[in-house]
């Protein structure tokens, strides 16, 4: 077996759609596991989704697909017909992990939930992550990344007197493959004991309220319920707050009173502008970011509006101020530390040139993070996998193309 | 043979600190890893005294209990030659290390990745910081909230065509479940070929990691994302509508024709179902304000859970918006607190596991420990410090 890669000689089949499952396997992938992703015939629905290149919809040139789906290999199968049921079945034999995100009343309907799966394959793990798990109340039910944020407890931005907002991407799916991932890998250990597989099963609702923003949960205990406040939180020290800047927005935070006077020293040319270390109201930071938060944005503001994000973190950085620009996708393909980390890969994707995608998510050093392919066509690697591994013939093929099932 | 936990020849020396490292140690000791946390005497665990301690001493905060259940806990002072010493022990016998202090802080005490694989080549190092251990913005102090801000989260939050509202603040967190990931992979590769590594995450790029469409995106198009509020590119309407009840509301969301008809028939608008205007994704993504407005005149007099149950039972997605008292109560979410005994604080809800493995269940039986409560066992026993040395050591817990 090869040891260069962490996860080598791991083969993963991914079935379900979209992106959680994706994901989870795109990061098996990058550790070395081989990654096989099963698609319906009529392509996974993020082939749908773009940017597509100058604007032209194609199903080979979707963005989110790309993202999602580089290093694999695809292959199609209708898994909702039982021909298709039985060679999946026929490949996990051949597999070690199985990734899916579909419900479990959609699991079940096809015949393929994890006792089927186990008979097939005692040794593979099953992964599947989902909106609220395969037990509870809500385990069938129908959601997407906002539902699973709202109910969880991700919804927690925007303002006090509107709708609450979710966070920025797909973090419900993000949050819940990184722990399938995580917890794929846990399983695997437990199978080098004794071969044995089992069903990991993954709730993207479960990853998020019992992994995020745990502190408040003791304050809304304590009974100090979280409140979204918009902008700026009104429950910790002053400033921590996300204002405009010349060219954007920054994002003010002071943990220690030392780095918060060193910010009005910046902006007082030396010293504490006599219009703060003057007045008492502004002694305690608490009280100010309950009270004096708007009066206190509008004096620095001057300051802010006149230097541009990048001046304003090379000038806090240097007082040890952890102030931090408020970046867009834009600033970030350009950062020269990301670059020299080697952040970004350059993916060529047959047809469409070479794509900057965002790459290792952290460094490993003796057997790095690796994406040695483009992301598949559709039903491109049919051929390898249904004849090379589970050695159906070409009229196989042909039946199985004109009934559909591929 | 009885169950075994996947991680219990694992041991752990969890160096972290608030949130990001600690976590990391609370995923590998709730999969059974014997996990070892280290605090100074003169610089404990600041999330000991954080908002939710209204003791206001060192024992007394149920976050802190939370994030470190089931860890052991060792006090040593890194400013006396033995206390280095010790440490450097404990970390050679362990398979894991974790660290998110600044860049050069572990080196300093040569507890750093060459120092300690020349003693164990097995052993896995992971450390997390702002920006990674290497780079030009190597030494910048970041916190979770600084970390979305730099990762291009922040700027997508705010209501569409508005001001970015920012607050992402789930940095330190994101970057735990990404750092656990690696941390796990390296140890399977150690199981197979006794060779460790060394884990350098920087929270900076496993936040843009999260967004990884929308930097596709960016090169492939070269728009700049905007604030995405709860908008869709795809789908409408999608969106969190208010309910009965003070900051009540409900997320749903239409993916196709058939939900879309069931969503009207639920409204008691049978008559939208066949309106040109709202007959295609593309038609109803034009008019999603329009479509909010309705859905909001029927929703604002119900209960959220009803209102999710009802379309539910029609094939549509949604779910109520909860906080987190709802989700102490709500039927589904309340699996996900386990109350123990804690030493000062009576009982403590614990966040339940993040993950169900059906053959090895990951579990915790004790709340966080108090600080020192492990130095007997991590000294005398696990190093066999001589009663002076051990003494010597531990003669600073009391003074100090």
């Amino acid at each position: 077996m090869p040891k260069d890669r962490a996860l080598s000689g791991i083969k993963v089949l991914e079935t379900g759609s979209f992106y959680s499952a994706a994901y989870c396997a795109k990061l098996l992938g990058g550790l070395g596991a081989e990654v096989t992703k099963v698609e319906p015939p009529a392509g996974d629905c993020s082939r749908r989704y773009g940017p597509f290149p100058d604007d032209m919809p194609d199903a080979e040139k979707s963005g989110l697909f790309w993202h999602l789906n580089t290093g694999k290999r695809g292959i199609t199968l209708d898994i909702e017909n039982p021909t298709g049921r039985e060679l999946l079945l026929r490949l996990a034999a051949k597999y070690d992990v199985l990734v899916d995100n579909s419900l479990p009343m959609d699991v079940k309907r096809r015949g393929l939930a994890y006792d089927a799966i186990q008979r097939a394959n005692s040794g593979l793990v099953m992964t599947t992550v989902t909106p609220f798990g395969y037990s509870g109340p809500y385990s069938d039910y129908k959601a997407g990344n906002l539902e699973v944020c709202a109910a969880a407890g991700a919804c927690r931005y925007g303002l006090p007197d509107r709708e609450p907002l979710k966070p920025g991407g797909y973090q419900a799916h993000v949050q819940g493959a990184v722990h399938a991932a995580a917890a794929t890998v846990t399983a695997l250990l437990a199978r080098l004991r004794d071969g044995l597989g089992q069903h990991v099963d993954i709730s993207e609702a479960t990853a998020w309220a019992t992994f995020h923003n745990l502190v408040d949960i003791y304050s809304h205990l304590a009974g100090a319920s979280f409140k979204r406040s918009g902008y700026r939180r009104t429950d910790t020290p002053y400033p921590h707050t996300t204002l405009p800047c010349k060219d954007g927005y920054v994002m003010l935070i002071a943990i220690q009173g030392r780095q918060w006077k060193s910010f009005l020293e910046l902006i007082g040319g030396g010293k504490v502008p006599d219009w703060y270390a003057q007045d008492p109201r502004f002694k305690d930071r608490f009280e100010v970011s309950r009270k004096y938060a708007d009066e206190l944005d509008q004096r620095i503001s001057g300051w802010l509006m006149a230097h541009t994000k990048e001046e304003i973190f090379a000038l806090c950085r240097e007082q040890g101020i952890p102030f931090a620009p408020v970046y867009t996708v834009a600033d970030l393909v350009d950062q020269p530390h990301l670059h020299t980390r080697g952040f970004f890969s350059l993916i060529e994707q047959p047809g469409a040139g070479v794509q900057t995608q965002v790459g290792a998510p952290f460094q490993l050093s003796e057997t790095p993070w690796s994406v040695t392919r483009p992301a598949p066509r559709l039903g491109q690697h049919n051929d390898d996998v249904f004849l090379g591994e589970l050695g159906l013939d070409q009229s196989e093929m042909v039946r199985l193309r004109q009934t559909g099932v591929i | 043979m009885g169950m075994r936990y996947p991680l219990d020849d694992i041991r752990v020396l969890d160096m972290g600190w608030v949130v990001a490292g600690p976590q990391v140690g609370k995923l590998l000791a709730d999969a059974g890893a014997q996990v070892i946390k280290v605090e100074t005497y003169k610089r404990v665990d600041a999330l000991r005294m954080g908002p939710d301690n209204l003791l206001r001493d060192v024992e007394g905060s149920p976050a802190f209990a939370n994030i470190n259940r089931g860890k052991r806990s060792v006090t040593v002072d890194l400013t006396t030659p033995l206390g280095e010493q010790v440490l450097r022990e404990l970390a050679v016998i362990s398979d894991v290390v974790i660290s998110n202090f600044a860049p050069g802080v572990m080196a300093k005490h040569g507890l750093d990745y060459p120092s300690l694989s020349r003693l164990n080549p097995g052993i896995v190092v992971l450390a997390l910081s702002g920006t990674g251990q290497h780079g030009p913005l190597r030494d910048v102090a970041a916190y979770g909230p600084t970390v979305t801000a730099l990762g291009g989260m922040d700027a997508l939050v705010g209501y569409p065509g508005e001001r970015v509202l920012g607050l992402g603040a789930f940095g330190d967190a994101n970057a735990a479940v990404y750092g656990t990931y690696g941390v796990l992979s390296a140890i399977y590769h150690m199981k197979q070929t006794g060779r460790g590594q060394f884990v350098d995450l920087s929270e900076w790029e496993t936040a843009i990691s999260t967004i990884g469409e929308e930097v596709l995106a960016y090169t492939i198009t070269g728009k700049v994302p905007q604030p995405q509020g709860n908008e869709h590119p795809l789908k409408a309407p999608h969106n969190v509508y208010r309910c009965k009840g003070e900051d009540a509301w409900v997320a749903l969301s239409v993916s196709d024709a058939a939900e879309w008809v069931a969503l009207c028939r639920a409204m008691g608008h049978p008559e939208m179902a066949t309106d040109p205007r709202y007959s295609s994704a593309y038609a109803r993504l034009q008019h999603r304000k329009e479509i909010d407005a309705v859905i909001t005149e029927w929703t604002r007099p119900q209960d959220a859970h009803g209102v999710a149950a009802a379309l539910q039972r029609q094939g549509v997605a949604a779910a109520p918006w909860l906080d987190i008292g709802d989700r102490l109560t709500d039927p589904h979410f309340q699996r996900m607190f386990q109350a123990l005994p804690h030493p000062r604080l009576g009982t403590v809800q614990h966040t339940a596991v993040s993950w169900d493995l059906s053959r090895t269940p990951a579990g915790f039986t004790v709340t966080g420990p108090t600080t020192g409560e492990g130095n007997s066992f991590a000294f005398k026993e696990l190093l066999c410090l001589r009663d002076g040395d051990y003494a010597s050591l531990t003669q600073h817990a009391t003074a100090g």
